[in-house]
């Protein structure tokens, strides 16, 4: 239908693609015709893409590719080829004819074959090898597939540096028969797997001390299902024998690697595919497993325990995460008892659980048999909702959380794990609530602490600038430094006398904020001689005396000046010397800058009028207003 | 710089030129055995000085002076004897040379009180001046090249006019007392002297007219406003018998103004001649 579909609407034209591409992770220079259907463009028609740089490899060393086939209507179709790799080389060159001959070593992927409509057709070779000196020097893995439109069939060959691994497939595409593994080293098979119609019924491991059969499935097989061989399966085959043999890890198996690094190399491909067009380049080797359906009810139960399994989880890591509650529990008994206690039921509880739901997120749970998990996760039953505490005295020996909530101990269906795991978060989420709030209390005396500290702090800074800045000041300025200093010291005896409390702790901000703003203020004063300078600088004009044949500067607009000279700053002074309220510091920082930049403003525009105005005005307020300065004051007042 | 001191060159050479011409002319022998120096007269002027911006390079020169000379009934500060008034338009060159040309008008007042002639003659000048200045340290020094061309008449009636030529160099300086640049604010001591030579058929064997002396004490109100005072010895021989030298003391009074009326967009490039 699909191909139908896309047929029909080719009528667009086609178009040709020329220049840089990335695809499956590959960048390089592409070529291709393609369709726009619907937006979208589908490639359609041969296709290359490739990538390859001389002076990368001569100076180091160069990751190249080059792939090459044909799309028939965004489906690969048809003779594909893929090479891949990164090449080294010793730089030495020879000429042959016309050409450079460089020798490159280093590793080089090849694999090619045909397409249907986007799924394998026919022989599909995957050669991984090792170069040196442009020559093959070792196959590191080499893989042989028939397939009849993405169905694998026939007899197979895959094999890497240290065993091979042959087998064949019915015509639907199942397992079928004996796959063999051969050592390289070894004449005799090293691992046979018997499959009749994709189901594994044994699999026999040769190894120095003998033969070793393991049934598998065994008798537990009463109904089964198919499925992909592919990660999942061998997940399951893994736990399958781990029951048998706790000692066999089948990752160390050859088989298993062998169909791993299949899967790895296809997948290469199938991503690069994916991002162009569509296909279904993952070869689907049948196989069949047990299969224990859930049913309504329990995939409900089992849904409930992994969300109070997930909730529980995440208040047990933050607790037992806590660094705060690391250190309360050394001189707070009933804390480290609750922290015992958290221990435990992440022990008891949680862990075994997460054993269990790692199944389900696996997606392999349907295939294992569910009592048996259930005694191989808890051989003694769910635990009891009392946690008994050892070594601890009386009053902490032991812990039960009162709730409505129970369970059957019996380890025999998902509904007794849920209500289980819905217990352990009721409880850790009570044991938070409590321990949350020693954290709190423990983090305000902390915050006093480090309240007060800032607070010292900013004291000082403040005492030594007003200080400083005190030895060279005015009158007025030592009056207006003063009112900052009676304004700090009101502000602090204010919190000192305060009772130890939330609004104590809120106020102390307020304070903290205070000695900022007024350690700002005393800066921006400190500052003043400065701004002075700077106005003064400003409002000289270069004037050409015929006279002295000299350029020579002269004050401009001087009753501005004069008005900012003695009217603005002594005004904001005064305001200080007030003294000033912790509300005020900033206004009258901003006054002072405000006031500068109007300055220099007032410097390039004209002014006569203004100037008129000005003339013996005094009052501060209507100076600032004529002068266009916003005064915090007279708002204020209004 | 260098076409400054060249352009400099050549006037002193053109000065000197003019100078050793008149000193080779023929003496009269009338002259005194020895040269005679009348009594000092004592002088009051009260000098102004216009420098008005007219463009970026143009300004008017306009001077007026008002200048009392003691007579036996009027000591000290004296009566009028000439308001004069001096005018020229003038092109600044740079901040280092300007020149100006124009007319001076004065009006020559009898000052003589036993006299029965007119008691009030003009007498016509076209000028034109080379100003030089020149910087060393913080003191400024200033050449300046007039050139007259001056039409005078006596009092007595029907007196024809008589043309004559005048040379003059001015060396001047000015140091600032109580800072180390020109700011408003600023007093400062000038010291110059000036040399004025004359040539024309009247002049026989006088061709040195006058050798002024001066220091003034100036202060620089604002850079459009200097006042200053200052004392002026001069000497010179009388045009009728050069053995005989006139002798002056001169109080001097000076105002000098440079108001500037362009609009304050026009006046920016002012400090930037050489733009």
């Amino acid at each position: 239908m699909l191909f139908l579909f896309f047929s029909g609407t080719t009528f667009g034209q086609t178009q040709l693609f020329s220049g840089k591409l990335t695809a499956g992770g590959y960048t390089g220079t592409a070529e291709y015709p393609f369709v726009i259907v619907d937006g979208d463009s589908i490639p359609d028609g041969s296709f290359l893409m490739y990538k390859s740089n001389v002076n990368a490899l001569l100076q180091e060393k160069d990751s190249f590719f080059s792939f090459s086939g044909a799309f028939d209507n965004g489906f690969p179709t048809g003779f594909w080829k893929f090479q891949f790799g990164a090449f080294s080389s010793n730089q030495a060159s020879q000429v042959v004819g016309y050409q450079y001959r460089i020798y490159v070593s280093g590793i080089l992927h090849d694999a090619f074959g045909n397409l249907t409509q986007g799924k394998p057709d026919g022989d599909w070779t995957y050669k991984l090898a090792e170069v040196d000196n442009s020559e093959v020097s070792k196959v590191l893995f080499q893989s042989q597939i028939s397939y009849d439109k993405g169905v694998p069939q026939k007899s197979f060959r895959i094999e890497n540096d240290s065993s091979s691994l042959v087998g064949r497939f019915l015509r639907n595409g199942f397992a079928h028969d004996v796959w063999v593994v051969y050592s390289d080293t070894e004449s005799e098979p090293a691992e046979n797997w018997f499959f009749t119609n994709g189901l594994l019924e044994k699999i026999e491991k040769i190894t120095e001390s003998g033969r070793q059969l393991y049934p598998v499935f065994g008798s537990a097989l009463q109904q089964d299902t198919e499925i992909v061989l592919d990660q999942r399966y061998l997940k399951v085959l893994e736990w399958y024998l781990s029951v048998q043999d706790s000692n066999l890890n089948p990752e160390d198996m050859a088989m298993y690697q062998l169909l791993e690094q299949n899967a790895a190399q296809y997948a290469s491909i199938d991503r690069f595919f994916n991002d162009l067009g569509r296909s279904e380049f993952m070869p689907r080797f049948k196989v069949k497993v047990p299969y224990y359906p859930l049913d309504s009810l329990e995939t409900n139960q089992l849904q409930k325990a992994k969300m109070s399994f997930e909730a529980a989880n995440e208040i047990s890591a933050s607790l037992l995460g806590n660094p705060q509650l690391d250190l309360l529990i050394r001189s707070n008994p009933e804390a480290q008892y609750y922290y015992d206690v958290v221990e435990k039921l992440q022990q008891d509880f949680l862990d075994p659980l997460a054993s269990f739901l790692k199944f389900e997120q696996q997606q392999i749970l349907n295939f294992l048999p569910q009592d048996l998990l259930y005694k191989q996760i808890w051989p003694n039953g769910l635990p009891t909702k009392q946690i008994q505490l050892e070594g601890q005295s009386q009053e902490y020996a032991s812990w039960v959380f009162e709730t409505g909530v129970a369970y059957g101990q019996e380890a025999n269906n998902i509904s007794n794990l849920a209500n289980m795991a819905d217990y352990a978060n009721q409880g850790l989420s009570s044991i938070s609530a409590r321990l949350t709030e020693w954290l709190r209390e423990e983090m305000k005396q902390q915050q006093f602490l480090e309240l007060d500290k800032q607070l010292v702090e900013e004291t000082k800074k403040l005492e030594q600038l007003v200080d400083s800045l005190k030895s060279t000041a005015s009158i007025r300025m030592v009056n207006a430094l003063n009112g900052i200093l009676s304004t700090k010291e009101q502000s602090l005896k204010a919190y000192a006398q305060m009772e130890a409390s939330d609004e104590k702790l809120e106020y102390g901000k307020t304070v903290l904020a205070c000695l900022k703003d007024l350690n700002q203020l005393a800066m921006s004063l400190g500052n003043l001689p400065n701004q002075q300078q700077a106005i003064t600088e400003k409002y000289q004009d270069a004037v050409w005396n015929p006279f002295t044949a000299t350029i020579m500067d002269e004050e401009v607009k001087k009753r501005i000046t004069a008005a900012y000279r003695n009217v603005v700053v002594p005004y904001a002074l005064e305001k200080v010397a007030a003294p000033v309220s912790c509300d005020q510091a900033l206004d009258i920082v901003k006054l002072l800058e405000d006031t500068q930049k109007r300055l220099f403003e007032l410097r390039e525009e004209s002014t006569s009028k203004l100037e008129r105005k000005l003339r013996k005005e005094q009052d501060p307020e209507t100076v600032l207003a004529l002068l266009g300065i916003v005064s915090p004051f007279n708002t204020a007042e209004q | 710089m260098r076409k400054f001191y060249n352009v400099h060159l050549i006037w002193c050479f053109v000065l000197c030129s003019v100078m050793s011409i008149s000193t080779f002319a023929q003496e009269e022998n009338v002259l005194p055995e020895e040269s005679e120096f009348k009594d000092p007269i004592g002088r009051v002027w009260f000098n102004t000085y216009g420098n008005i911006r007219i463009s970026k390079r143009l300004f008017w020169d306009a001077q007026t002076h008002f200048r009392f000379e003691e007579t036996a009934n009027t000591p000290y500060i004296g009566q009028i004897g000439q308001i004069y008034n001096r005018h020229a338009l003038g092109y600044i060159y740079s901040k280092k040379f300007n020149v100006s040309l124009g007319g001076v008008l004065r009006i020559n007042f009898n000052t003589d009180e036993d006299s029965e002639d007119r008691s009030v003659v003009p007498e016509w000048r076209i000028w034109h001046q080379y100003q030089f200045a020149m910087p060393l340290g913080s003191t400024m020094f200033y050449h300046r090249i007039r050139i007259e061309h001056r039409w005078t008449q006596g009092f007595a009636e029907n007196s024809e006019y008589i043309f004559r030529n005048r040379w003059r160099y001015m060396l001047r300086a000015k140091v600032p007392l109580n800072n180390y640049k020109f700011e408003p604010g600023t007093f400062y001591v000038s010291p110059e002297a000036e040399l004025i030579m004359q040539s024309g058929k009247p002049v026989v064997a006088s061709p040195m007219e006058d050798l002024r002396l001066t220091t003034t004490l100036g202060y620089i109100i604002n850079p459009r406003l200097t006042v200053a005072a200052g004392m002026m010895y001069s000497t010179g021989q009388s045009l009728d018998n050069g053995g005989i030298y006139k002798q002056n003391w001169t109080m001097r009074f000076h105002m000098y103004f440079s108001p500037d009326f362009r609009k304050v967009k026009n006046k920016l490039p002012s400090i930037h001649f050489d733009d």
